[in-house]
């Protein structure tokens, strides 16, 4: 209760957060991997919890999906469910915007509320060298 | 050349177990739609209306063939793993079923006002996740399975196979892992072959867009779509909402729902 509280509160306060800045993280190991995030709406905790939990998981496998699966498994873990994952070189994904913009247009105030509320400050596009991660809450 | 026989294998491998228990429901529904895929949703009331002419009766014949995907998608339905570089296939039953509250539509209702309901979110079942057909399958397992199980099962295997690989052969589209009635599959590879053919310079932001739209319209919300040529996922989907295929031998698609919740 009291997290979901917080949740909507910090909810209400972002309209639209949803930012392109292009920030360059500082590296984080010996061998420095270079880390660039795309499109972030998340807390700048839970980013370099994400990338930091990217890291360790291409350094521990080399298939994509296992990847995508320990990302996903670990914040599911530590933030509840329902997260998604997607890891690659070449993938488009339209899923975070749309449901906002449709849900304002179609949908009970309730609804809309509720719905923004989970998506917002749950969603996170960047790139480790050559491949890209994509980390989104939804459900 | 490891790479695309790579490929070739993880087209392969999964591509007979999925297929097969999906094909089984739906006959009816599955002929209409391949030809007219903009009013599937009509169609497919209609069509089942025309089979059994006293409304009551209709849900049955949905809830029969529905019952039967539920229960073959009840073992993919927690977590479904995409492979594209491996063989081999993990799934993982830990999470538990996904609770959608407010996307479920009365079945007995006609199919304008269903697709109202659905999109406007109104509560009906808080307990388990599935298509609003599917409602009244739970309700009503154990009287419909009974009757004509066994022969329209037989019956409609064959009919619905061969309309499923006439529409992919023709869009050129395999499937790869599928949990998702025939007449949805058809309608996606329909809908993504049109938004291909209709674009002037093809990218795949577009088309995830396209997908998404048609089905977040058509099925309710949430539905998410992710296009391209190289990548992996890890997703949570919805029962008998979830479809991972390729088109033209080198563009994966993947299509999945998930559930809406209220934050309180």
């Amino acid at each position: 209760m009291s997290e979901e509280a917080k949740k909507n509160f910090v909810g209400a306060l972002t309209a639209r957060p949803t930012s392109d800045d292009q920030k360059q993280a500082p590296a984080l190991n010996v061998p420095p991997k270079k880390v660039i995030i795309k499109s972030a709406d998340m807390i700048p905790d839970m980013q370099k919890e994400a990338v930091d939990i990217a890291v360790a998981a291409f350094e521990r496998y080399n298939v994509e999906k296992d990847v995508a699966e320990q990302i996903k498994k670990e914040f599911d873990k530590r933030h509840g469910p329902t997260w998604h994952c997607i890891v690659g070189r070449n993938f488009a994904q339209y899923s975070q915007l749309a449901p906002a913009q449709y849900y304002k247009v179609g949908c009970d105030v309730d609804i809309q509320g509720s719905y923004v509320t989970h998506e917002t400050n749950h969603f996170v596009y960047f790139y480790l060298d050559q491949k890209a991660v994509l980390l989104f809450k939804s459900g | 050349m490891a790479h695309h026989s790579s490929q070739r294998r993880n087209l392969a491998a999964p591509e007979s177990n999925p297929t097969t228990p999906n094909s089984n429901p739906d006959l009816i529904q599955t002929y209409k739609p391949s030809f007219l895929v903009k009013h599937l949703t009509n169609l497919n009331l209609s069509q089942t209306h025309k089979t059994r002419p006293p409304h009551k009766h209709s849900p049955l014949i949905d809830t029969h063939l529905q019952a039967k995907a539920m229960a073959t998608s009840a073992i993919q339905e927690k977590e479904s793993t995409v492979p594209v570089k491996r063989t081999h296939k993990e799934k993982p039953q830990r999470h538990c079923l996904e609770l959608e509250r407010r996307k479920l539509g009365d079945p007995n209702d006609k199919g304008m006002v269903e697709d109202a309901k659905v999109v406007k979110g109104k509560p009906r079942n808080p307990h388990l996740e599935k298509h609003d057909v599917v409602v009244a399958a739970a309700e009503r397992m154990s009287v419909s399975l009974a009757p004509g199980g066994g022969g329209g099962r037989r019956r409609s295997f064959c009919g619905t196979q061969a309309d499923l690989r006439d529409v992919f052969a023709i869009n050129g589209a395999k499937m790869v892992s599928v949990d998702m009635p025939p007449f949805m599959q058809i309608h996606a590879v329909d809908c993504a072959r049109k938004a291909i053919d209709s674009m002037e310079k093809f990218t795949s932001k577009t088309l995830a867009l396209s997908l998404k739209k048609e089905f977040d319209g058509v099925y309710g919300p949430a539905w998410h779509c992710i296009v391209g040529t190289s990548f992996g996922s890890f997703v949570t989907h919805s029962v008998g909402g979830f479809l991972y295929f390729s088109m033209d031998k080198k563009l994966y698609i993947l299509l999945f729902k998930t559930a809406v919740h209220k934050a309180a």
